[in-house]
């Protein structure tokens, strides 16, 4: 058990990291704060100074705060598109670990399925479809969350459905629905967790990648894929610019994954000791 | 075996005609007109419907989807409206860019992954398992396009070692495999994260298992019966997530090939989608999910040979 130590410095250097990230995100929505879209192209590309802390771009607008401000519209995918894909996933998960049938065949296929496409070809025939935008980022990334969701639910579900207290429940005469929603889901309710941090973690990558490619939160609102995108060229001149969103979006990432893996652990005592 | 075999083609084909079919109708449901945004606004209407009756629009959607399923199977997959050229040779001159990157991606990403989940595996709990760990974390973590840019910096810019992006062919073979040097380690490393992972952790599983401790138990040092039982028990799992890998990487570098210029399939399908060149993005497309799923297939049939527990 000399392990888990590290595994609860891991869990609490992610809960930090997070907790962090969210408390930025909403500081740099206060009323109060300085506009760090505003353009001041007379201020472009300054060194850090007293004034801007981490200096200013190619258009002189304040990269810390843009960093900042780029925090809130990455969380707001992340959380938006795990909400999309738990919110149908998980009851069509639970549906189809009820009974064997059509439905967890179509789940069980599903997964294979979607993976099978090309992500991104997929998120450009949206972005086409349904325009620009956070809606689009959260609709692409959340399309692919709901097989996850519903494989992972199913894959728990199913071995819940077996256990004696649940027959019983079913002999009684409880209908599915009650069974699932009064005991199934509280069961897997941990792996529903874990799975939520650990795609949290990837829509916060997803989003980086959509933006990036032009297909994300579209500008003014700050994105730090799109920060990455206008670094590029400038990467000899101020590599400062590319360096600063491409961290933050590794440690936001990073935080997800220490609290994914360390909650994996918590909810499944047979991992503390291995994968 | 053999009616296990058949029953998967046959699961193979099915799969394949579901996917041809969801590519026709999700290019279906993009709005505008094809023809329209190809001749752009101030088109004469005469030349509209002219160009829409030789792409086939005024066909009703039935016909089209027989078409395209019939073009499919003939491996005749229609004309580039931007290049005029037919799709298959447009892919043709893609693939020599995209499929040696992908297979030096997963080179790359095995030779460091694989060593690096066995060695974790086998001193596990210790300083190395964890230092390997927190590693894959970090690589996991970084998104690949970050790192080509931080790439790009060290090595392109500030040490002029390797070129910054471009691809001038094959002719010149030292210089096209340095233009693919840094595209195939961006691409390599969350890969070979995974691929540490998933070699520990099936590893450890084996580990744990009784026939280990037999083994053991007739006399083989634990490096023996690590290599000699667990490790061909725990590459079954690998060997499936190689083959995702795969064409995840054959499909998954438009990012990539953005960043470097690089003239491979994804960016052909990434302009051809924003030119409204259909018969380039489904004909691309349908390429890599079908080889998606030939690859999951032979990954199977692989498994189902060295492993006689699935046969079952």
């Amino acid at each position: 058990m000399n392990q888990s130590l590290f595994q609860t410095r891991g869990l609490w250097i992610g809960a930090i990291i997070i907790f962090s990230l969210l408390m930025i995100a909403l500081f740099s929505l206060l009323p109060g704060m300085p506009d760090p879209t505003l353009i001041r192209v007379a201020e472009k590309l300054r060194s850090p100074s007293i004034e801007h802390w981490l200096g200013t771009d190619q258009l002189g607008r304040d990269l810390l705060g843009l960093t900042m401000r780029g925090a809130s519209a990455s969380l707001l995918v992340a959380i938006g598109a795990v909400t999309l894909g738990a919110g149908i996933g998980v009851p069509l998960g639970l549906m189809a670990s009820a009974h064997e049938n059509w439905l967890s065949q179509a789940v069980m296929r599903a997964n294979d399925f979607i993976f099978a496409f090309p992500a991104l070809v997929i998120a450009i025939l949206l972005h086409d479809t349904v325009g620009a935008g956070i809606q689009n980022a959260i609709l692409a990334i959340g399309i692919f969350n709901i097989p996850v969701f519903a494989r992972v639910v199913y894959n728990k579900a199913q071995s819940i459905w077996t256990l004696d207290f649940i027959q019983a429940a079913r002999l009684i005469g409880r209908r599915d629905i009650n069974i699932a929603l009064l005991h199934v889901l509280p069961l897997a309710l941990g792996t529903i967790i874990v799975q939520i941090t650990i795609q949290l973690g990837l829509g916060i990558l997803a989003e980086a990648g959509l933006s990036y490619v032009g297909l994300g939160v579209t500008p003014p609102t700050p994105s730090w894929g799109r920060m990455l995108n206008e670094a590029q060229t400038l990467i000899g001149l101020a590599p400062r610019l590319a360096l600063v969103p491409g961290l933050a979006i590794a440690l936001a990432v990073l935080g997800f994954t220490l609290l994914g893996d360390a909650l994996s652990e918590w909810v499944d005592p047979r991992k503390r000791n291995g994968g | 075996m053999l009616i296990l075999i058949i029953r998967r083609l046959v699961g193979l084909l099915a799969t394949l005609a579901v996917a041809s079919i969801l590519v026709f109708f999700l290019l279906e449901i993009l709005p505008g007109d094809p023809a329209q945004l190809i001749l752009g606004t101030d088109a004469r209407p005469d030349t509209l419907l002219a160009l829409r009756h030789e792409m086939g629009l005024d066909q009703p959607i039935l016909t089209r989807l027989l078409q395209w399923i019939g073009e499919l199977l003939t491996g005749n997959l229609g004309m580039s409206h931007t290049y005029h050229v037919p799709v298959a040779t447009l892919i043709g001159e893609r693939l020599p860019v995209s499929l040696p990157l992908a297979l030096i991606s997963l080179l790359l990403a095995v030779v460091i992954g694989i060593p690096g989940g066995i060695l974790a595996a086998m001193r596990r709990d210790t300083w190395l398992d964890r230092a390997v760990r927190v590693k894959t974390q970090i690589l996991l973590a970084i998104p690949n396009f970050w790192l080509a840019m931080l790439l790009v910096f060290v090595f392109a810019i500030t040490l002029h070692w390797l070129p910054a992006g471009g691809f001038s062919g094959w002719r010149n073979i030292p210089n096209a495999i340095s233009a693919l040097i840094l595209p195939a380690v961006a691409l390599a490393a969350p890969q070979a994260a995974i691929l540490a992972r998933v070699t520990r952790a099936a590893l450890i599983e084996n580990l744990d298992d009784v026939y280990i401790l037999a083994a053991r138990a007739r006399g083989l040092t634990a490096s023996a019966a690590l290599f000699r039982h667990a490790l061909p028990n725990a590459m079954i799992s690998v060997l499936s997530i190689m083959g995702l890998q795969f064409s995840f990487l054959l499909a998954g570098t438009i990012i990539i090939e953005n960043v470097f210029y690089l003239p491979g399939l994804g960016r052909l399908i990434f302009q051809a989608v924003n030119q409204r060149d259909l018969a380039v993005v489904s004909g691309a497309s349908m390429l890599l999910i079908a080889s998606t799923i030939g690859i999951t297939f032979v990954v199977d049939l692989t498994a189902l040979i060295i492993d006689p527990r699935l046969r079952r």
